[in-house]
């Protein structure tokens, strides 16, 4: 029914005994634990982070912070949830205080993004993809974005985005919905996305 | 979306958890019996792959991971050398003490005058209990206070030149005499009976006084005179 693509494991392993040996040499002071850690970390937070700011400078200074905690604070990471769910939590609160530092970039007006999508051609280059799906995303909501990112980015179930941006799952399930309403609405034909027409006549 | 039957938006929101695989098994079975049946729901599987497939393309405008985590060493080391600074002048003696230590101080000193207070409450306490029907203390004497003497003087005394001290602090005590006063300008010291003596030994203490042949003149004064000449 989902396709191959849907079977595919998501960003993050589900099992992250290597996150959590690593967490634990951390918190032992060793800080080639602490190098390996932010390779793995730095690709996923520098695109999660891109797309609530977008701005290098605001980046770089959420992730060098993010670290920075996770070598203070390693040892008081109990186990009780996936050590990148622990991560992410610092980051989000990382970005958000760069963000209020830096500003977050101004979202986009349907007008433009709907003006946008209907001059793209349905065979979409990635990059143009891309750009098609940024300027959508611009247009959420900060908090709808990165629940949409925490999602489909990371991998992060409900219950792990609520712990992550600290709010009820309740509020994590509004964004979300209202987030894919919207793209849902701002994005009809997604890089070449079956029309409704089409899904039903299969 | 305005027909929305509980099922149907079960399984619409069930959507983005069963695409990154973190429904459960029971949500994502349920979820797929009623998209056999919906087409919208279809869709809105087709598009939200279609849209996390998006999602994780690539960006191209990442900040350098090797830059940034040189920048975190060198923030890191930056640290160290400050705490290790810290550590080093902590150990050299404060000029004053710190809010820190003046406030540890401040609450061991409370704590001592608490507990000084109660065990003074404690003493007073287990003295008025224990010390109930107890006869008052004796006054307290000093060296130099001279002991008072009540008993008026009954014998008179002059002594031959050359009496030791020893030898006068025996006769005295000897005839169970105490001085009163003394010696005046003639050498007469004035004597009375000790205190445990009453008047009726007057006699005896003249015998005494009178058979030892440093005393040159013993006599009675006042009722003593009368009660027994030489």
């Amino acid at each position: 029914m989902f396709g191959p693509e849907a079977d595919r494991e998501p960003e993050l392993p589900r099992d992250d005994g290597r996150d959590r040996e690593l967490l634990q040499q951390i918190a032992g002071g060793e800080r080639k634990a602490l190098e390996q850690l932010y390779f793995n970390y730095h690709g996923r937070l520098g695109q999660f982070l891109s797309r609530l700011t977008g701005r290098r400078d605001a980046i770089e200074e959420a992730i060098n912070d993010t670290f920075w905690i996770v070598w203070q604070k390693a040892a008081q990471f109990r186990g009780d949830s996936r050590a990148s769910t622990w991560i992410m939590g610092i980051a989000w609160r990382c970005g958000l205080k760069a963000l209020r530092r830096s500003g977050p970039l101004p979202p986009e007006h349907g007008e433009a993004i709907l003006e946008a999508i209907s001059s793209v051609d349905t065979t979409l280059a990635a990059e143009e993809l891309r750009e098609w799906l940024d300027s959508g995303l611009r247009s959420l909501p900060f908090e709808q974005r990165a629940t949409m990112e925490l999602a489909y980015f990371l991998g992060h179930s409900c219950e792990e985005i609520a712990a992550i941006m600290g709010c009820p799952v309740n509020t994590v399930k509004a964004r979300m919905f209202q987030a894919r309403i919207k793209l849902r609405n701002l994005l009809p034909t997604l890089g070449g996305a079956p029309s409704r027409e089409e899904v039903n006549r299969e | 979306m305005s027909n929305l039957t509980q099922s149907h938006r079960h399984a619409w929101e069930t959507i983005p958890w069963i695409l990154n695989g973190s429904a459960s098994e029971a949500q994502t079975r349920s979820a797929q019996e009623h998209l056999r049946q919906c087409a919208d729901c279809r869709e809105a599987l087709a598009f939200e792959q279609q849209l996390r497939e998006a999602m994780m393309q690539p960006q191209t405008n990442l900040s350098d991971a090797e830059a940034g985590w040189q920048s975190l060493c060198a923030r890191l080391d930056s640290n160290s050398a400050s705490q290790k600074n810290w550590r080093e002048s902590s150990r050299q003696p404060m000029p004053t003490p710190t809010r820190t230590r003046r406030g540890i101080s401040a609450r061991w000193l409370a704590a001592a005058v608490i507990v000084e207070a109660l065990a003074l409450g404690a003493i007073v306490t287990a003295s008025w209990i224990n010390g109930a029907g107890r006869q008052p203390a004796s006054e307290y004497h000093t060296l130099s206070r001279p002991d008072a003497v009540n008993a008026a003087p009954t014998i008179r005394m002059v002594l031959v030149p050359g009496m030791t001290l020893e030898q006068f602090r025996v006769l005295l005590s000897n005839a169970h005499l105490q001085v009163v006063a003394g010696p005046g300008e003639a050498g007469v010291w004035s004597l009375a009976p000790a205190e445990d003596v009453t008047s009726v030994a007057t006699e005896a203490a003249l015998r005494e006084l009178r058979r030892n042949p440093q005393v040159r003149f013993a006599e009675p004064i006042g009722a003593g005179a009368r009660a027994s000449p030489p």
